[in-house]
């Protein structure tokens, strides 16, 4: 009978212990490009209809689109490995933070060229190939004379999210399979704990961005040294829709790997519920951000969001990582 | 000749002149050593440590350090920007202060390494000449830091270099890789890329040689470069730029005019390194080398004929250290470790607070 017990015990434990990287890729990560490349297709279509038959209408269209496929980036921005590396296509997508304003520049030399009959902008600066530069056409009002190169970037926005979602999904060697069938003839991933370091390096990677780049660049140290302009996405008024779309994302990959390890440990709930409070937190904003950090009311709320941001990214890269066993590896953003 | 010299390093030992048995002894116990790092505040330092003092002298940057070189005499080091590089500080060992900053040149960053010429009246730092895309090797007085003038690297993004043999020659890791400061860490020309091994003679900044990887795996990065103590061979570490689940080989030795001989591990190694290898150093023995994978967070360890040893894992290690009794390797958590030849740990150090860079040297 107690050998019974032990053996159902292990059983049972083991079959707690389930990172469930097939649903992750099914039901979280390929439905996120599959999300990305629907807005983005959209996007060249109101972009080709504005600059067709512009007008007040079609303007508006066209803003629309954009800041459908801008948060629908938003949404699956957090994965940063797999096809989305290959030939530099999360940069092209957006560069940010641009801290040189590089983006301006070369969209200023590109808009100063003279026309040739076909624009490949896939050849062009990195820095004009995607949303930057795009919300600086589109916000705001979008300008009839940059109409070549604003459809030139909606069409290459949507080649690339094909094009990823195609990596992911198709082809000889399609990403998903090495994603899903960790083993030792894998040539990405020979264990679970290899995928799960994996995903891990992505949450710190993401929460590190979020705190620092994304809200104490524009945070400043106090209120007067507030930098509205270093908001991501201020033009377009999609900052905190942008910071809300990235922590659900970032709660999703948790829910699908770490939470059903971690199985009924107080802390995969302890977890679950900061997650949600920082969303919450999010919701509570009365102003864009680029506005809020200068205004003494709403400045607070960003501050506490901060720091909610930075105790959940503690107990997950700390507490929860020692609890699975993993530990954290060479920084994404790191690197020569 | 000059890495004979750099081998008896007296920094640290007071100037004394010691016969050069005795010093093998100490350096073999008393390892100096010489490694960027950032700490949690975000702040960059270069520090100077003594393992066996346990003394670590942290001099601050004024922006992320990458690579350091350490001047013949042992009485200099010179710590190189991370690329883009914006300056390269000269430290006087004996006062462990800085001596001179050196700046770029207009349309010029630096890449993050460069090493002193044997005489160590000069500095050698490989640079992007952005403007043109070309790269290049700046030259500087180490009395003042003066900019002297500069050669040609023979290829784009010059990443480590190295000085072999008659001490008139430079061997040159190409990386291949375009990037310009606007756009600091992104890759503009990866699908026409050319990296190569270039050797070039320092007087006339003519190239001697060049030697590429096979066409099939043009989008293999030379950045990091070691050579054999004897100057015989270089061993190469190299960064795959192309779709992940290839698996190219990602570290090679170069030997007189034969061509880059290509190393991989055994399969299920070669995939742990995830297409990444971060630094290379030979022992001082000249019996084997070492190269770092960071982002598979592991060591692996090759005969100097090329054959693969073994491999050591741990987590985010990039810096590799050459002594005459084994290597050190650091990591990315703030830990230094002691390896002896017969690949056993036999020391470590822990530094809370702070990560180590990706390089660094030992005397």
């Amino acid at each position: 009978m107690y050998k019974l017990l032990i053996a159902l015990t292990l059983f049972l434990s083991q079959t707690a212990l389930a990172y469930d990287f097939k649903a992750l890729a099914e039901q979280h990560i390929i439905p996120g490009y599959q999300q990305l490349a629907m807005h983005t297709d959209a996007l060249r279509h109101t972009a080709k209809t504005y600059c067709e038959s512009p007008s007040a209408t079609s303007a508006a269209h066209i803003q629309q689109g954009y800041i459908d496929a801008f948060l629908a980036w938003q949404s699956i921005q957090h994965i940063r490995f797999g096809p989305i590396q290959y030939l530099m296509r999360e940069h092209r997508f957006q560069l940010w933070p641009d801290k040189r304003s590089t983006v301006s520049k070369h969209l200023a030399q590109l808009l100063n060229e003279p026309e040739t009959a076909s624009l490949n902008i896939a050849r062009k600066s990195v820095a004009v190939q995607g949303f930057s530069a795009l919300e600086q056409l589109l916000f705001p009002q979008p300008r009839l004379e940059t109409c070549r190169v604003i459809n030139a970037i909606s069409i290459n926005l949507y080649q690339m999210a094909n094009a990823t979602l195609a990596d992911w999904t198709t082809g000889e060697a399609p990403f998903q399979q090495w994603f899903t069938q960790p083993n030792e003839n894998n040539p990405l991933y020979a264990t679970e704990t290899e995928l799960a370091g994996e995903i891990l390096n992505n949450l710190h990677t993401q929460f590190e961005i979020l705190i620092t780049q994304k809200l104490a660049r524009p945070l400043g140290k106090n209120q007067k040294k507030a930098r509205s302009k270093r908001a991501e996405g201020w033009r377009s008024g999609t900052s905190i829709t942008a910071l809300r779309r990235n922590i659900q994302a970032c709660q999703t990959l948790y829910q699908h790997t770490f939470a059903k390890e971690l199985g009924d440990q107080p802390i995969a709930q302890q977890i679950n519920d900061q997650f949600t409070q920082a969303i919450k937190l999010t919701g509570t904003l009365r102003l864009p951000l680029d506005q809020a950090v200068k205004n003494p009311q709403e400045r607070p709320k960003l501050i506490q969001l901060q720091t909610k941001l930075k105790q959940l990214h503690q107990l997950i890269k700390q507490e929860m990582a020692t609890i699975l066993n993993l530990s954290l590896g060479f920084n994404n953003l790191d690197g020569d | 000749m000059a890495i004979n010299r750099r081998r008896f390093i007296q920094w640290g030992l007071g100037g004394l002149l010691l016969p050069t048995r005795q010093i093998i002894a100490s350096t073999q116990s008393t390892p100096h050593l010489f490694s960027c790092h950032t700490n949690q505040q975000h702040q960059h330092f270069v520090s100077l440590l003594d393992l066996t003092q346990k003394t670590c002298i942290d001099i601050p940057l004024p922006d992320r350090g990458h690579g350091v070189a350490l001047h013949p005499s042992g009485e200099q080091l010179a710590v190189f920007g991370r690329r883009p590089g914006w300056f390269v500080d000269l430290i006087n060992l004996e006062t462990q202060t800085l001596a001179y900053r050196i700046q770029p040149q207009a349309n010029r960053h630096y890449y993050g390494h460069g090493v002193f010429s044997a005489d160590g009246q000069y500095l050698f730092c490989s640079e992007n000449d952005y403007a043109n895309g070309v790269g290049m090797i700046g030259i500087y007085a180490t009395k003042n830091g003066d900019y002297l003038g500069e050669i040609p690297s023979h290829g784009i993004g010059p990443h480590e270099i190295g000085l072999i043999g008659d001490d008139n020659t430079l061997v040159v890791a190409n990386g291949g890789i375009h990037t310009h400061p606007d756009l600091p860490r992104i890759k503009t020309n990866l699908t026409t890329m050319a990296p190569n091994l270039a050797y070039v003679d320092i007087k006339s900044g003519g190239r001697m040689q060049r030697f590429e990887p096979p066409a099939k795996w043009r989008q293999l990065s030379i950045r990091h470069l070691a050579i054999a103590p004897d100057d015989d061979q270089i061993a190469i570490a190299m960064q795959y730029e192309g779709q992940a689940h290839h698996q190219p080989p990602l570290i090679a030795l170069q030997q007189g005019d034969q061509p880059l001989k290509l190393l991989s591990a055994p399969p299920n190694i070669q995939r742990k390194m995830r297409n990444y290898c971060g630094s290379v150093a030979f022992d001082k023995t000249g019996q084997y080398f070492a190269v770092s994978s960071p982002r598979g967070g592991l060591v692996t360890y090759w005969s100097t004929d090329g054959g693969y040893l073994r491999v050591q894992p741990h987590t985010d290690a990039c810096g590799l250290a050459a002594l005459t009794d084994g290597l050190l390797i650091s990591d990315g958590q703030g830990e230094l470790i002691k390896i002896n030849n017969k690949f056993q740990q036999t020391a470590s150090w822990h530094y809370a607070d702070r990560r180590w860079d990706n390089h660094m040297i030992a005397s």
